[in-house]
């Protein structure tokens, strides 16, 4: 009954919406509205789409005609920059630095997020607010504010310069996000459910992991999401926190690539494609979730 | 009587063990954000107060160019030039004298300027320092007032300051445009995607797009390609005179740099505005428009008169937003220009970088630190309070 009156109350809107659009929009106006849109499109496609033809392309072209060119002698697209960043080795180590670094930190900050938005989302007990306040103010908190004396406690356990020293830094910085986002999102699950499952006997660890893990598949989504690009696309912690170059990630080589004076742009095209490519898979694939997550409010200090 | 006593105990201790439980729950994100957040923000503000123990400058000199000398084996060392070099004076603990500062041969080549040369010495001398403990004394504000004299320190404010007006406007301007463009097509939800592609990308891929997009030939920079491109368009309809395009160095021109790290910039973080501005937009009530139109207001007249109105709260949340990142912004600028040419691109997030990690002065760059807390605090506020607000709707 409700489904049907949703439905129909939807069919009015988008009817609204569309007599709107053709009540206003006379032609004229949907060919701007549409050239402008294509043409600010095109112009945000470009940088990659220049990256990706660019890297395509052999070096001694790539630096004399502009990638536009490129078009007219398809037949000069070359995977010969793939094949030198391959095998060098500072491309390939980088990309397995980049995921040593980023799954971990993507799952560990999720499951301490949640288990500490369990409690905080439910029940009452004394020195809760105190605690959610803090939380949301270190999620303001920027990352350079407390960078220092972040690497100092990590040399004390003397974990800098390795990856759980990172883990543990991506994990406290993403950790404010975390709790945020999953206790907004249990809070809108029904409590009688809980109620239900506590008067059946079930404890809190059962509710946990049966009853509310699997509803909030979407936080969860979204969150990874989040946490994957932030920790894969990330350069300052990595640069402070790891100082044995042989541990760095993509990010850190590549700019140290881009730093050197004889760059190499046959290397440095395939590598920074290269390193978008699994963001950029991951982020059409799940966009549904990623826009989800910014509009919980996903935003970190 | 005893019974009613007993089982309010028994309800009491039972209410402790279920609070002590809760407390299980939260244990190891309450000590990862204690040690690595909220701590950490109190060291900061503690060590921006104080100041590595200084040496004399006279003294300071006399070491310095005798070392330098000693070491690079040539008549290097002009004071002038050391003194360029910024918090040359904090640099030396006062037990220099009892180090000996020695750097291996292979250190230093033969090509290294007098500045490299003693960057190279002041990190050895903190590398001594932070293996013996290094000194450190109460110096109270003195690393503020020292940002004030610090040239590159107030560039750097002076530029966050032109991206947080030039930045923030833009963002919000386009992405309000994009978004409400988006919706009146068909092909609303690839535009939408196409546009904030680019938040997926790290910054430092960026900056290699950017590099090249910027290349100063019009034959490979697709930017001057562009430019030219139109001065040629302008030209063959007489409307400029006949002049030769010799392309733009974009990043090597320092009345230019800020522009186009921010153009840059913007195409990274305007996808995040997009889609906030489309979700508020599609939730301003139908016939609010339909009323405006019935009335006879146009297409633009609604928009301004209705919707943006209506969306104001939204079109504050992501000014906050762009303010916090632009604060922030360090990835991008650090692998494009790293604060260059002659400083003209330092932002605050760099100089701190730069501050505590390639000078290793913990206590100058805590102070700016602390800066950039200040200046985010009023958002921190404001968080908290539309937090209680939510609380107390929620309740």
């Amino acid at each position: 009954m409700l489904a049907q009156e949703n439905t129909v109350e939807l069919k009015r809107k988008k009817g609204i919406r569309q007599c709107i659009k053709r009540f206003t929009h006379w032609k004229w106006g949907k060919v701007i509205v549409n050239t402008v849109l294509i043409i600010i499109v095109l112009l945000w496609l470009t940088p990659t789409f220049m990256l990706f033809i660019s890297s395509i392309r052999p070096i001694g072209d790539m630096l004399t005609t502009g990638w536009w060119s490129a078009f007219l002698h398809p037949g000069r697209f070359t995977l010969e920059n793939y094949r030198t960043v391959l095998a060098s080795k500072g491309i390939g180590s980088g990309f397995i630095n980049s995921l040593a670094i980023a799954i971990p930190a993507t799952i560990i900050p999720i499951l301490i997020g949640a288990m500490a938005a369990y409690p905080l989302s439910f029940y009452k007990f004394p020195g809760r607010k105190l605690l959610f306040i803090t939380i949301i103010a270190m999620q303001i908190v920027p990352l350079q504010t407390v960078l220092v004396p972040v690497l100092l406690t990590l040399k004390g356990l003397r974990l800098n310069g390795t990856f759980p020293g990172i883990w543990i830094a991506h994990t406290a910085f993403g950790l404010p996000l975390c709790i945020y986002l999953f206790r907004n999102y249990f809070a809108q699950l029904p409590y009688s459910l809980i109620e239900a499952a506590k008067i059946d006997g079930a404890n809190n660890l059962k509710i946990f992991s049966i009853l509310i893990t699997p509803m909030s598949k979407p936080v969860f989504a979204s969150l990874a999401i989040f946490q994957f690009l932030w920790t894969w696309n990330d350069l300052l912690v990595a640069m402070v926190v790891l100082g044995d170059p042989a541990l760095s990630p993509l990010t850190v080589r590549l700019t140290s690539l881009l730093g050197s004076l004889d760059s190499g742009w046959n290397i440095m095209t395939p590598a920074a494609f290269a390193s978008m490519l699994l963001p950029l898979i991951i982020f059409l694939a799940f966009q549904k979730y990623f826009v989800r997550g910014i509009l919980a409010g996903a935003v970190k200090g | 009587m005893t019974s009613f006593a007993n089982k309010q105990q028994t309800r009491k201790k039972k209410r402790i063990y279920e609070s002590l439980s809760y407390y299980l729950w939260l244990l190891p994100a309450i000590i990862l954000i204690l040690f690595f957040l909220v701590i950490p923000t109190f060291q900061t503000i503690y060590l921006s107060l104080h100041q590595e123990v200084t040496f004399s400058e006279s003294e300071f000199k006399d070491h310095f160019l005798l070392d330098l000398k000693n070491v690079s084996g040539k008549e290097a060392g002009r004071n002038d030039l050391i003194q360029q070099i910024p918090g040359w004076k904090r640099a030396v603990d006062k037990n220099l004298t009892q180090y000996k500062i020695h750097l291996a041969p292979d250190d230093i080549n033969a090509d290294m300027t007098v500045k490299d040369t003693t960057e190279l010495l002041i990190m050895n001398i903190h590398k001594l320092q932070q293996q013996e403990g290094g000194g450190q004394e109460y110096a109270g504000l003195k690393n503020y007032g020292d940002m004030l004299k610090d040239n590159t320190m107030l560039i750097a404010f002076k530029n966050n300051l032109i991206w947080l007006l030039l930045f923030t406007t833009l963002t919000v301007i386009l992405g309000l445009l994009i978004a409400t463009l988006a919706d009146r097509v068909k092909w609303s939800t690839t535009a939408k995607t196409i546009i904030f592609l680019p938040m997926a990308i790290s910054g430092a891929a960026a900056a290699v797009i950017w590099n090249f997009m910027y290349f100063k030939d019009v034959n490979t920079g697709t930017i001057n390609a562009m430019i030219h491109g139109l001065i040629n368009l302008f030209q063959s309809v007489n409307l400029i005179p006949q002049n030769h395009f010799e392309g733009i160095a974009f990043l090597g021109r320092p009345d230019l740099v800020n522009l186009a790290l921010i153009f840059a910039a913007v195409w990274m973080q305007v996808g995040f505005c997009t889609v906030i501005f489309s979700a508020a937009l599609r939730s301003v009530p139908l016939e609010l428009i339909e009323m405006a139109r019935i009335e006879g207001a146009g297409s633009i007249q609604t928009f301004f008169k209705i919707e943006i109105p209506v969306i104001r709260s939204t079109i504050i949340l992501v000014i906050t937003q762009m303010i916090m990142w632009v604060l922030k912004v360090f990835d991008i600028i650090y692998a494009l220009t790293q604060g260059g040419p002659f400083n003209s691109s330092e932002v605050i997030a760099n100089r701190i970088y730069m501050t505590a990690f390639n000078l290793n002065n913990f206590q100058y760059a805590s102070a700016m630190a602390v800066i950039l807390f200040i200046a985010v605090t009023p958002i921190l506020f404001m968080n908290i309070r539309n937090l209680a607000y939510e609380e107390s709707v929620r309740e």
